[in-house]
C-alpha cells in the first residue's frame, strides 16, 4: 500500500513538472513607457499640433528648407499612423520645396532619403546619401549611422541582400540602435529565419530606453507577422493583440486582430471589426471583400471591391511607387490577369527585389504563363531569398507544367519555412503575411 | 530622428504581397473499375461564379449538381465518355472557409481501363483565370499508393482545362506490397505500441508471490509465457484492426491514442508490482483490442473494392506483425539476460519507471494537446533503444566487475 502511495506521490509530481513546463520559465520585465502619446487619438491630436507648427513655420519662412523639413517629418509621422497617401504626398511636395530653395550640397538630404525610402521611389535616394556624406558639416554619428542603414535598405530592395545585412552590421558598429535591429529582423524573415528575425525584435526592445507605446505597439506587429509568417498563427495573434492593448485605437492592430478572427472561421466577428475601422484605407477594403466574398455573399464582396478599386486608383495617380505593390495584390484578386501583371511588373521595377519577384510569379501564373513563373522564381532562389511564397508559387507552376514531383518538392520547402503555408485560411490573411 | 526613421520602417512594413484566392481541390481515389473523386470547391469562389445559392437545402444541392455535371467531363483519351455520379454534395466548413464539397464516382465506359483517362474541367476557371484545380491521388491500391499524403497529379487553371491521367497497369500486388510496408512503417514509428508490448514482456520471465515479482520460470516455460502475451497482443489488435478497417468505422483519435497511454501506464505499474499476475495474455488481448482500433486510422481509407480493402488489411497487419516479431527477437534475450541478473529487479524496476515516465508524459500531452520534454525525447528514434542498450552495456560492465559466486 506504501509502495502504491509512493507510485501515486511519484506520478503527481510528474504531472506538475509537466504542467510546469508549459509556462513561460520567466516572466517578461515590466515596460515603463517614456514621453509620447497613450493612443491613437492622443497621437493624431498630437501630429496635428506638429502639422499646424511646421505648416505655421512654412508660412513664416517659406524660404527656409528646415521649414520644409520640420513639416515634412510631422506628415510623414502622422501618415505613420493612418497610412494616408495625402500626407505622404503632401510630406514629398514639402521635400521638394525644401531641397528646391536649398543651397547645392545642403537642405533636407536625410529626410529626403527616407521620404523616397518611404515612398518606394529608390533613384533619387543614392544621390542623396552621396551628399550627405559630402557634406561640408559633417552629420553627427546617429546621422551617419542611419544614412548608412538607408543605403543597406537599398542594397535590400534591390537585390543585394548580402551587401545589405554587410552595410547593417558596419551601421551598427557606428550606431547601434533599435532602427536597425529591426531592419535585421526584416533581414533574417526574409532570408528564411524567423527564430533570428525574433530575437532582433526582441533585442530592438530591450535596446530602448523608455519606449513610447507607438514604438511598441510597432514592434509587436512586426513580431506577430513574423509568427505569421512562420505558421505560428496563435503567436501572432497574441502579439497582435498585445499592440492593441499598447496603443488602443490603432487601425492597423485592429485590422490584424480582424483578419486572425477571419482565419478562424469567425467571419462575423471579423467583418464588423474591420468595418468598425473609421474611414477604412483600401486595403482594409480589400480584406472586408476578401472576407465577404469567402462567406460567399457575392454583392457585397463586390461593392467593397469596386471601393477599394477607385482608393488603389487614386492612390496610384498620387504615388504609383508606393501604391503599386497594394493594387497589384487587389487585381490580382479582384482584377484582371492582365492587370495584375503589368502592375506586377510596375512594382518589380519600382522594388526588384524578392517579394517584387514573387508577386511577378503570381501574376505570371495567372497570365497563364507557369513556365515564365518558374524562371522567375528560379531567381529568387538563387538570391538567397527565403519565404514559403516563393516556394507556393514554384509548386503550383511545377503542378501546372506537369512535374508533380517538383511540386510536391516545393510545397514541402514551403511547409519547412510555414507549417500553415497550404491552409486554406491563407486567402484571407491581407496584413503581414508576407 | 529615430521616430523618423522608425515610420520608414512601419511603412516598409507592409509592403504587399500575394493574397490569391483559395484554390479548388480533387483527391482522386483510384479503384480497378472506377474512381472516386472528392472535390473541394470554396463556396465563396462558386458563389461568386455562378450567383447560386450557398445554403445547405435540397434546391442548392441540385443546382450545384447540375452545375458540376456541366462544368466537369472525363473521357477515355479515345474520347468515349465515362458516367459520372454525384453521390454527395454539400457546403461545409472543411478547413478555412466554407467550400462546396461533393464526392463523384467516375465509372469508364465498358472495356476501357479505369486508370487512363481525360478531365475536362471548367468548373470556376472557364470564369475565372486566377483560379487554380489541384489534382492529386489520394489513394491507388493497385498503383502501390497508399499513403496518408496524397500525391500530385497536376493543376489547371485558366486556358488549361485538360489534365490527362495514366496510372498505368493495375497490379494487386503492388498494393499488398505497399500496405505491408506502410503497416511496417506504422509500428516502427508507433514507440508508444513498442514501448507497451515490451512492457508487459518485462515481468514474464518473473513468477509474482504475495504481491511481489519472487523467482524466476525456468527458461521454456518463460519463452512459452512470452509467446502467448505477444499473441494474445497479436489477436487483440488484428480483431479491432480487421473490424475498423473492413467496416469504415470512423473512430475519434484523441480517447484511442488516450487510451493506449494509459494502456502502458498500467503496464509500467505491474512490471514493478504484479496487479495482474499470470492473466498477461488476457489483459494484452484486452488492451490490444486498443491498440488495433489506432492501426486501423491508418489504413481504413485504402481500397475501394472487397479485394483491395481485404488485401490491403492482410498486407498491413503483416507489416505490423514482421516488425513486432524483429522487436521480440531483439527484446527477448534482453529480457531474460537482464531477469537472471543478481541487479534483476532494479533493471526491472528501471525499465517501469521509463515506462511509466513516458506513458504519463504521452497521457499529458494527449489531453492538454501540448507537446512536452519527455515526449520530444522519447518520440525521437533509437532513444528507447539506446536506453535498453545502455542497460545491457551496464549489465554486462557489471557482471564482469561482480561475478556471481
Amino acid at each position: 500500500m506504501l509502495a502504491l502511495a509512493g507510485l501515486a506521490l511519484l506520478a503527481a509530481l510528474i504531472v506538475l513538472a509537466l504542467y510546469r513546463s508549459l509556462e513561460p520559465a520567466t516572466q517578461p520585465r515590466p515596460i515603463v513607457y517614456g514621453y509620447g502619446p497613450a493612443n491613437f487619438a492622443e497621437a493624431i491630436a498630437m501630429n496635428a499640433r506638429h502639422i499646424a507648427l511646421g505648416e505655421q513655420r512654412v508660412r513664416d519662412a517659406p524660404d527656409q528648407w528646415s521649414s520644409q523639413e520640420s513639416l515634412a517629418q510631422a506628415l510623414l509621422a502622422r501618415a505613420r499612423l493612418t497610412g494616408s497617401f495625402d500626407d505622404l504626398a503632401r510630406a514629398q511636395a514639402a521635400l521638394e520645396s525644401g531641397m528646391a530653395t536649398a543651397q547645392p550640397g545642403a537642405g533636407p538630404l536625410l529626410t529626403a532619403a527616407v521620404g523616397n525610402m518611404t515612398v518606394h521611389r529608390l533613384p533619387p535616394v543614392a544621390a542623396l546619401l552621396d551628399t550627405l556624406g559630402r557634406a561640408a558639416v559633417p552629420a553627427d554619428v546617429d546621422e551617419r549611422a542611419e544614412a548608412m542603414a538607408i543605403a543597406g535598405d537599398l542594397q535590400f530592395y534591390t537585390g543585394h541582400y548580402a551587401a545589405a545585412k554587410a552595410t547593417y552590421t558596419a551601421a551598427a558598429g557606428l550606431h547601434h540602435d533599435a532602427g536597425i535591429a529591426i531592419r535585421l529582423a526584416n533581414w533574417y524573415q526574409k532570408m528564411g529565419d524567423p527564430a533570428a528575425a525574433l530575437a532582433q525584435i526582441d533585442a530592438a526592445m530591450a535596446s530602448t530606453r523608455a519606449p513610447t507605446r507607438p514604438f511598441h505597439a510597432n514592434l509587436l506587429l512586426q513580431k506577430g507577422s513574423i509568427q505569421l509568417t512562420s505558421g505560428d498563427w496563435l503567436g501572432a495573434e497574441a502579439s497582435f493583440a498585445a499592440a492593441d492593448k499598447v496603443f488602443p485605437g490603432n487601425w492597423r492592430a485592429a485590422a490584424f486582430l480582424a483578419q486572425m478572427r477571419a482565419a478562424r472561421g469567425d467571419t462575423g466577428a471579423a467583418l464588423a471589426a474591420y468595418t468598425a475601422i473609421p474611414d477604412p484605407p483600401p486595403e482594409v477594403m480589400d480584406a472586408i471583400a476578401a472576407t465577404y466574398r469567402s462567406t460567399g455573399d457575392t454583392a457585397a464582396s463586390r461593392r467593397w471591391a469596386d471601393r477599394a478599386t477607385l482608393g488603389w486608383a487614386r492612390r496610384m495617380a498620387q504615388l504609383p511607387e508606393a501604391a503599386v505593390g497594394h493594387a497589384l495584390e487587389h487585381a490580382l484578386v479582384f482584377g484582371t490577369p492582365d492587370r495584375a501583371l503589368a502592375l506586377a511588373q510596375q512594382n518589380y521595377d519600382a522594388r526588384p527585389y524578392g517579394d517584387g519577384l514573387v508577386m511577378l510569379g503570381w501574376a505570371q501564373l495567372q497570365a497563364g504563363d507557369p513556365a515564365a513563373a518558374a524562371a522567375t522564381i528560379a531567381r529568387v532562389n538563387a538570391s538567397g531569398w527565403r519565404s514559403p511564397q516563393q516556394y507556393l508559387v514554384l509548386a503550383d507552376a511545377a503542378a501546372l507544367l506537369g512535374d508533380p514531383d517538383a511540386a510536391e518538392s516545393a510545397r514541402a520547402q514551403a511547409l519547412a519555412l510555414n507549417q500553415r503555408a497550404l491552409d486554406p485560411a491563407v486567402s484571407l490573411l491581407w496584413f503581414g503575411n508576407h | 530622428m529615430q521616430a523618423l526613421l522608425f515610420a520608414v520602417l512601419c511603412l516598409l512594413a507592409s509592403a504587399a504581397s500575394a493574397h490569391l484566392t483559395p484554390n479548388s481541390e480533387v483527391r482522386l481515389a483510384f479503384g480497378r473499375n472506377h474512381v472516386e473523386a472528392d472535390i473541394i470547391i470554396p463556396q465563396g469562389e462558386y458563389a461568386a461564379v455562378t450567383g447560386n445559392p450557398v445554403t445547405n437545402d435540397p434546391a442548392a444541392y441540385r443546382i450545384a449538381t447540375a452545375w458540376l455535371a456541366r462544368n466537369i467531363g472525363v473521357a477515355t483519351p479515345d474520347g468515349r465518355p465515362w458516367a459520372i455520379t454525384i453521390r454527395q454534395i454539400g457546403f461545409e466548413q472543411i478547413a478555412g472557409p466554407p467550400d462546396l464539397h461533393a464526392i463523384a464516382r467516375l465509372a469508364p465506359p465498358p472495356g476501357a481501363s479505369a486508370r487512363r483517362f481525360d478531365i475536362d474541367w471548367r468548373a470556376i476557371i472557364a470564369a475565372q483565370p486566377n483560379h487554380f484545380v489541384l489534382f492529386v491521388v489520394a489513394s491507388d491500391f493497385t498503383g502501390g499508393k497508399l499513403e496518408d499524403h496524397p500525391r500530385i497529379l497536376g493543376a489547371l487553371q485558366g486556358r488549361r482545362q485538360t489534365l490527362a491521367v495514366d496510372r498505368g497497369a493495375p497490379r494487386l500486388w503492388s498494393g499488398f506490397a505497399a500496405a505491408t510496408a506502410l503497416g511496417m512503417r506504422h509500428i516502427a514509428e508507433g514507440r508508444d505500441h513498442l514501448l507497451f508490448l515490451v512492457t508487459l514482456l518485462l515481468p514474464a520471465p518473473l513468477i509474482a508471490v504475495a504481491g511481489r515479482w519472487h523467482g524466476r520460470r525456468a527458461t521454456r516455460p518463460a519463452l512459452l509465457h512470452l509467446a502467448g502475451i505477444t499473441a494474445a497482443f497479436t489477436a487483440g489488435h488484428s480483431l479491432t484492426l480487421i473490424a475498423v478497417a473492413a467496416f469504415g468505422w470512423r473512430l475519434p483519435a484523441p480517447p484511442v491514442e488516450i487510451a493506449i497511454a494509459l494502456t502502458i501506464l498500467v503496464a509500467a505499474i505491474h512490471a514493478w508490482r504484479p496487479i495482474f499476475p499470470g492473466r498477461e495474455a488476457f489483459v494484452a488481448a484486452g488492451f490490444g483490442l486498443i491498440h488495433g482500433m489506432a492501426f486501423a486510422t491508418a489504413i481504413s481509407n485504402f481500397g475501394l473494392d472487397v479485394t483491395e480493402k481485404s488485401l490491403a488489411i492482410l498486407g498491413f497487419n503483416l507489416g505490423i506483425e514482421l516488425v513486432q516479431l524483429a522487436i521480440i527477437a531483439l527484446a527477448l534475450p534482453l529480457v531474460l539476460l537482464l531477469s537472471r541478473s543478481p541487479r534483476a529487479a532494479l533493471w526491472r524496476t528501471s525499465g517501469a519507471a521509463v515506462a511509466g515516465v513516458a506513458a504519463l508524459a504521452w497521457l499529458f500531452e494527449r489531453v492538454t494537446e501540448h507537446s512536452n520534454v519527455v515526449t520530444q525525447i522519447v518520440d525521437k528514434p533509437f532513444v528507447l533503444v539506446g536506453l535498453a542498450g545502455t542497460f545491457l552495456l551496464t549489465e554486462i560492465v557489471l557482471a564482469q566487475k561482480f561475478p556471481r559466486n
